[in-house]
């Protein structure tokens, strides 16, 4: 189950670079975080982050994903909490 | 004693992996996977699979989670068959609408790898499966 885990995880991590490249151009350019892909990018990432040891992810991107679900373009503020979050693994 | 047959739908990749190997922890777990609702309700339509519980992501494109439900118990074949949402969405208006849909219970993501399969048993016990 551990070397599996780890392997997933690893994975995992890798995707994780993805889409802290994607929240960076939203923090650049604000139209990227309404569009389709990023919605579907922080909702998975807010559901999955704590299944590999990340639960200060999954808790940043569902701040992110709440804010998405509202309507409005998410914060500068969870953005940046997000980005950092994600520097960090 | 015959496994238990699981099938787990979800649409993010790592996440179905991680389910699948969570779900195999239990000896007496068979699980199969399907990446969207589509492709698991084509994997029951052709009749040669019949899980015992499904556990179906909420959130997916194209059919999502209450879709997949609908069109499962417009099938004679899975009218009864429980249905497991796994879901972040879990406020509480959200998951009162869930739970008008017949479903057998609710998982939050993200969920324990190593406390996934004894929450499914769980949530059955308690249906009465």
């Amino acid at each position: 189950m551990n070397d599996q885990l780890q392997v997933l995880k690893l994975r995992f991590l890798e995707r994780c670079s993805r889409d802290l490249a994607l929240i960076e151009r939203a923090l650049e350019d604000p139209a990227v975080s309404i569009t389709g892909d990023f919605v579907e990018t922080l909702h998975k990432l807010s559901g999955s982050a704590g299944s590999f040891g990340y639960p200060a992810i999954s808790e940043l991107a569902g701040r992110v994903d709440d804010e998405l679900m509202s309507g409005a373009p998410p914060s500068r503020e969870s953005l940046l909490a997000l980005a950092q979050g994600l520097r960090g693994l | 004693m015959s496994k238990l047959n699981v099938l787990y739908v979800e649409d993010d990749r790592d996440l179905r992996d991680v389910g699948e190997l969570s779900l195999g922890l239990d000896e007496d777990i068979a699980v199969q996977t399907a990446e969207s609702g589509v492709a698991a309700l084509a994997l029951l339509d052709n009749g040669e699979y019949r899980p015992d519980v499904v556990l179906l992501d909420v959130m997916m494109p194209v059919m999502d989670g209450p879709a997949v439900l609908a069109a499962l118990r417009a099938r004679p074949a899975h009218q009864r068959t429980p249905v497991i949402f796994i879901t972040a969405r879990t406020q509480s208006h959200e998951v009162s609408a869930y739970q008008q849909l017949g479903i057998a219970g609710l998982i939050t993501k993200p969920f324990d790898p190593l406390a996934l399969a004894p929450e499914v048993r769980r949530i059955l016990a308690r249906w009465g499966v």
